[in-house]
């Protein structure tokens, strides 16, 4: 399995230069690439419905459980049937659709092969990283290809928002595996289905919804669904691949793999009601497209919710019907894409009201078209009716009333399917158009046609052969339900569902088929906004409050920057003292008069200094606070303390003058109210918790000070009859050299700006 | 300013006179362990090798001998601290000089990272600063000055200490944030930095104050001691609340980040690397070795306070980078966020988190510098293209350089295969399996969030047409190309290949005393 998934970038890297020489030849060649993927995955299918197949394991990260581990089960093989023989389709399809000589050949034959293998990597992984990594490689391709003609500026936008969307949804799951890993040891896909069904509660329940949401993005749910009709901006085989069979299925296959293991929990809930909504809301989407293309789009969304929908059931037998589906929808998508292509590519549109009675000038592709539609919206005898019918038959058998809702769910959503099939298929092959007529170019090669053919004939001949997806499908649902035999009725049996199923049908066709019935849900408007709405009322409303949040958090004040400080300092230390109590009326209030004088001097000063608007004076007035303290220190005893305040603060004032003369006599009056009320407010709330701290720690005393041993053992250690010295030069050594540093670089620093300052008045 | 600068000279002289280690309640003069302060000591020697060399260099060579001088200084030190985790695999982890320096695998590791940030301040700086025409002689001494300080935050087992080393590097920055920029901006972002930073420092330093006040020591072990002991006093936790807020401005956490984006804006790009990733990891070590191992018994205190303000620092850093249009700016909020991320380790402190955090600290110094390097050559001369607009259609322009940014930014934003990923993941892992998985959650919003900004950049390069003219940014000059080189080649082997690495720090043994 490495080998398959190495061997596709390999080829990726070897196209580059084949294409270059051969041109949309090297499409052909390609082509043999995916074919031994889907011949691989038959033997795989044919061999795994008895035996379990051995994973690849390639360790990664010891000790991290990071590894790249391959496992191929059914639901992993199906998959990687689809990608390659889907892809081998598209390859040939190719050949015809891109210009030979043309300049994108290049880039989409690489970027295709690349996909392929993101993709084949992404099935077959067992690894949550593998399976990450692969993901997004799946969305960097896809991205690319979207943006294959880069030149207008729709496309960019478009692989743009895809990438946002998908990445972003797959960083999510990312986070959701290493919550989910962590929490329960469990960091492979075998390791969730080994562990058996289970309820997962707390933290996995929280890391599932994180899965979920990155699977609900890649599979263009709501709210995420936006980006994949924009990404229809892609050339025609890359939406055929890309974002109709395979990738947009990652999300599916996801859900589908985790579903029958899983109990319940908030992450079904999730996307029960995600996809519930999807499935009837973008197929009432669709029924408005008047571009064969968007319409395929939103169908697809439709498609792939009530494929999700099915698989995340509880009940394993609606599981088996998604995974019927799932494979009549790849079939026939993708050949419906392929014909929309040829449509394009022979008159130049896609709107359905300039298509002129296409069938009589082409009859194969109407053929084709028709026999994709049919398949879509599973009338009898093809295999998605089998598989709708199977669905609906075991949603009535299971009891709780909301079931119910689920089956009203599921007909409306068929109903719509069949309204907005009959309506493209009648209004693009067999009425007049009502614009201006198109005209028709070059009729399309039989090549050309052959690949969509054997896709949407696909879809009818494996109703009528059940044998075939009995083998394509058998591994899986045995891996999911332990069943093997399963049978997919050819014939339908009379009951309920069968009654259900016909009249959604027939409602549904007749919805489409009458002009004046889609006009009129045409223009009813939809009950809330939906996808490219909500992406972009998210990006403008994220980006306004980030907006706003910027002028909030970086003003560009400093006094604003000062008081932050202050006051969330404070507020921390406040935080914590308010559970303390201090008796104030214990405090001793002052050792003396004189002490008492001199603190209310500087607190004078102080107050003085900030209400002064002359900066010499306001310089002189916080010297004379710094003088007042230096004599409160001798008041307490300490003449050395008071010593070194006196030399710093006559420095200090000097320097401070210095500065000063070169500045405005007074203090600019031009500052808002506000700002003032703001310093206020945080030196008042800043000196009250001061106060509080200092009032608190007055009985506090440390049980043990080193001060004495200091005083001890500096004559017989240091040798110093001072004990300070002793301090600097012996005990303490390492942080005076420290202090000489720091000074020292306050030098370098001061001359290095100084000197910036002398060039730059040099040049003036 | 100068009475900010008067108070704390005031305090510290009275802190230095009053505070002494008494580990054993017995003082005595240090012996002087000449191998555990070696490192820093041949930095220090070289720097001043640097200063003096005036007299007798001849001005020709004077700029070459100054960086020489530097590069081998830090070659040097590179070795000694070899020896000293030489010393350590003998089993001789313990504290030197009195129980002032600690000489641990947490220590000597960070160290070497600090080695290497300081390799590669002097391995793109000095080419870029060249090509700016704005490079100084004091340019390798500051870098090794710098590497010093951040050096002894790691190493420092005593708060004193601590504050002489962040007093040390952040002086080297104010002036760096400042260096040789004749503009009026980057000097008003780098005189804010100062001012505030001095302000923060006062903050730090009250603290030390108060701790001292309470376990009768400034020495880490004496305090870890003392907490162990039996109830925390609450002027304790004031004092451990506000050596936080000096800590916190250094890592730039929110609300004490302010200088981040104006700083990373207003430096020479050259520089910024070596500001932003020295800077946050030099707080990054000292939160470790303050918080996590010495005020270990205390965490029931300290755990909401740096819980909120990583998930407040997360929030911010990533929602303000949305909005921004400046690279440089955008990468200074991207930065908070990744302070954000930093403080969950510290918040899960285990010794998994401890050395996740490690682990994380030498991915970012890569991815920044980096990230940088990139910046500095494709906004040409003086920093004039840093609009995200001017990256416009770089893929076209210079394949190679958009290749590389597009890996960085793949690292800040933690998409695997980088190391980026790796880091984000061990150190998540480490906070889940603490129990802190609430935190952990805010963290994966926000990185999913920041994958926004950083994906945004990436696809401007790729896919939207080069605006106006073709800038015609220089080449990067060959020692330029170098360093860029090294630092992929960082991102990427740590994203492929961490077993390396994640050995070694599992086996440097990163238990702290009282871890």
């Amino acid at each position: 399995m490495t080998y398959l998934v190495v061997a596709h970038f390999a080829a990726a890297l070897v196209a580059i230069p084949v294409a270059r020489r051969l041109g949309g030849k090297a499409f052909l060649l390609a082509a043999a690439v995916p074919a031994a993927t889907a011949l691989w995955s038959l033997t795989v299918l044919s061999r795994s419905a008895s035996t379990t197949s051995p994973g690849e394991v390639h360790a990664w990260i010891k000790g991290l459980d990071v590894d790249l581990s391959f496992q191929a089960g059914g639901l992993s093989a199906l998959m990687a049937f689809l990608i390659g023989g889907i892809g081998v389709l598209v390859f040939l399809y190719s050949y015809r659709y891109f210009d030979p000589a043309g300049p994108e050949v290049v880039r989409v034959c690489s970027l295709l092969l690349a996909f392929a293998g993101s993709m084949l990597g992404l099935v077959l992984a067992d690894g949550f990283f593998t399976l990450f990594l692969f993901w997004e490689a799946t969305s960097v391709t896809s991205f690319f290809l979207i943006g294959t003609e880069f030149k207008h500026a729709a496309a960019r936008a478009a692989a743009t928002q895809a990438l946002l969307i998908t990445g972003l949804g797959g960083i999510a799951m990312l986070v959701g595996f290493t919550i989910f890993g962590a929490s329960t040891g469990i960091w492979h896909l075998s390791g969730v289905e080994n562990a058996g069904s289970q309820t997962l509660t707390g933290l996995p329940a929280v890391a599932l919804v994180l899965i979920a949401t990155g699977c609900l993005a890649k599979s263009a749910q709501l709210p995420f669904g936006s980006w994949l009709p924009a990404a229809m901006a892609a050339p025609t085989p890359v939406s055929a691949f890309l974002h109709s069979a395979t990738m947009v299925k990652a999300g599916v296959y996801l859900i589908a793999r985790l579903s029958p293991v899983l109990g319940g929990g908030p992450w079904r809930a999730l996307v029960i009601g995600s996809a519930g909504l999807t499935m009837v809301l973008a197929g009432w989407r669709a029924l408005r497209q008047d571009d064969l293309k968007l319409l395929l789009a939103h169908s697809t969304v439709a498609q792939l919710g009530l494929l999700c929908f099915l698989f995340a059931m509880p009940d394993r037998r609606a599981w088996v019907a998604g995974v019927v589906l799932l494979l009549a929808h790849a079939l026939s998508k993708a050949g419906l894409f392929m014909g929309v292509g040829i449509i394009d590519h022979s008159l130049h549109t896609r709107d359905i009201s300039r298509l002129d009675r296409l069938a009589s000038e082409m009859r194969g592709v109407a053929a084709v078209m028709s026999a994709g539609f049919a398949c879509m919206a599973g009338v009898p005898l093809t295999l998605a009716f089998a598989g709708k019918e199977r669905g609906l038959e075991n949603l009535m058998e299971i009891s709780p009333p909301w079931f119910y809702a689920a089956i009203g769910l599921m007909v409306v959503a068929s109903a719509l399917t069949a309204a907005y099939s009959t309506y493209a298929l009648r209004g693009a092959f067999f009425t007049s158009a009502k614009g201006d007529v198109a005209v028709l170019g070059r009729r399309p090669s039989l090549g050309f046609v052959i690949p969509a053919g054997v896709l949407t004939f696909a879809g009818i001949a494996m109703a009528l052969f059940a044998k075939a997806p009995e083998m394509l499908l058998g591994s899986a649902v045995k891996g999911a339900t332990g069943k093997a035999n399963f049978g997919i009725p050819v014939l339908p049996h009379v009951g309920s569902a069968l009654v259900i199923s016909l009249l959604a049908l027939a409602c549904g066709v007749g919805f489409g088929y009458f002009d004046r019935l889609r006009h009129f849900a045409s223009k009813a408007a939809l009950p809330f906004p939906l996808g490219q709405r909500v992406y972009e009322a998210i990006n403008v409303g994220l980006i306004r409050f980030a907006d706003r949040l910027a002028g909030v958090v970086q003003s560009g004040s400093l006094p604003i920057y000062v008081a932050t400080i202050t006051i969330v300092g404070m507020g921390l230390i406040a935080w914590y003292l308010a559970a303390i109590d201090i008796d104030l009326g214990a405090l001793p209030l002052a050792g003396s008069v004189v002490e008492l004088l001199l603190v209310a001097a500087c607190g004078v000063l102080a107050a003085a200094m900030a209400v002064q608007r002359s900066r010499v004076t306001a310089v002189l007035l916080l010297g004379g606070v710094g003088y007042g303290l230096a004599a409160v220190f001798v008041v307490l005893g300490a003449p050395d303390l008071a010593l070194t305040q006196v030399v710093i603060e006559t420095l200090a004032v000097v320097v401070f003058l210095l500065v000063v003369k070169d500045q405005p006599a007074k203090f600019g009056r031009t500052r808002p109210v506000g700002s003032e009320v703001l310093k206020i407010a945080a030196a008042a709330f800043a000196g009250v918790v001061v106060f509080v701290l200092l009032a608190g720690s007055e009985g506090y005393r440390a049980d043990h000070f080193v001060s004495a041993e200091i005083v001890e053992f500096s004559v017989a250690d240091a040798g110093a009859q001072n004990v300070v010295n002793a301090i600097l030069v012996d005990f303490r050594a390492l942080d005076t050299m420290g202090e000489i540093l720091v000074l020292t670089i306050a030098v370098i620093g001061a001359a290095t700006l100084a000197g910036i300052e002398t060039r730059r008045r040099g040049r003036a | 300013m100068i009475r900010i600068i008067n108070t704390l000279q005031v305090a510290s002289a009275s802190l230095v006179a009053a505070a002494t280690p008494s580990a054993e309640g017995v003082i005595r003069a240090p012996e002087i362990d000449y191998v555990a302060i070696a490192p820093e000591a041949i930095l220090v020697l070289g720097a001043l090798a640097i200063l003096l060399k005036k007299g007798f260099v001849p001005r020709r060579y004077r700029m070459m001998a100054s960086v020489a001088t530097g590069i081998l200084a830090i070659c040097a030190s590179l070795i000694a601290t070899g020896i000293l985790w030489q010393r350590l695999a003998d089993g001789a982890a313990g504290t030197a000089v009195s129980g002032i320096l600690a000489v641990d695998g947490f220590a000597v590791f960070s160290k070497v990272l600090f080695l290497g940030i300081a390799a590669f301040a002097i391995l793109l700086g000095v080419p870029g600063l060249r090509r700016e025409r704005i490079m100084r002689e004091e340019y390798p001494a500051l870098v090794v000055l710098a590497a010093a300080g951040m050096m002894l935050m790691a190493a420092s087992s005593d708060l004193i200490l601590t504050f002489l080393a962040l007093e040390l590097f952040s002086l080297a920055f104010y002036v760096l944030a400042a260096f040789a920029r004749d503009l009026p901006r980057p000097q008003e972002s780098a005189l804010k930095y100062f001012l505030l930073g001095a302000f923060a420092s006062a903050f730090f330093l009250y603290g030390v104050a108060l701790a001292y006040g309470t376990a009768g020591s400034t020495n880490l072990t004496s305090i870890a001691d003392f907490l162990g002991r039996g109830s925390i006093p609450w002027i304790f936790v004031a004092s451990m609340a506000l050596i936080l807020v000096g800590l916190g401005f250094k890592v730039g956490a929110v609300p004490f980040h302010m200088w981040v984006p104006d700083v990373y804006q207003g430096a020479p790009s050259q520089v910024v690397g070596f500001l932003a990733s020295g800077a946050k990891a030099a707080g990054v070590v000292a939160l470790l070795r303050i918080y996590v191992s010495a005020f270990h018994a205390a965490r029931p205190s300290w755990l909401p306070v740096i819980a909120g303000l990583s998930i407040a620092t997360m929030a911010v850093g990533v929602v303000v980078a949305l909005v921004q249009s400046d690279i440089k700016r955008l990468l200074g909020y991207s930065s908070i966020a990744h302070a954000g991320y930093l403080l969950i380790g510290v918040a899960a402190a285990t010794p998994a988190a401890t050395s996740a955090s490690l682990f994380y600290l030498v991915s970012y110094a890569a991815m920044i510098f980096g990230a940088f390097a990139i910046v500095s050559v494709v906004s040409g001369k003086g920093d004039g293209f840093t609009r995200i607009d001017d990256f416009a259609g770089l893929a076209r322009r210079r394949p190679m350089l958009a290749a590389a940014f597009t890996v960085f930014l793949l690292g800040l934003a933690g998409i695997p295969p980088t190391a980026g990923f790796i880091a984000k993941f061990v150190l998540f892992q480490a906070a889940v399996e603490s129990g802190l998985w609430w935190l952990v959650l805010c963290g994966a919003v926000a990185s999913v969030i920041a994958a926004y900004f950083y994906l945004r950049v990436i696809i401007v390069m790729f896919v939207r047409e080069p605006e106006g003219e073709d800038l015609d940014s220089d080449e990067p000059d060959p020692i330029t190309s170098l360093g860029m080189g090294l630092a992929i080649g960082i991102t990427l082997v740590l994203g492929i290949i961490p077993q390396a690495l994640m050995s070694v720090l599992a086996g440097a043994d990163l238990v702290m005393p009282g871890l």
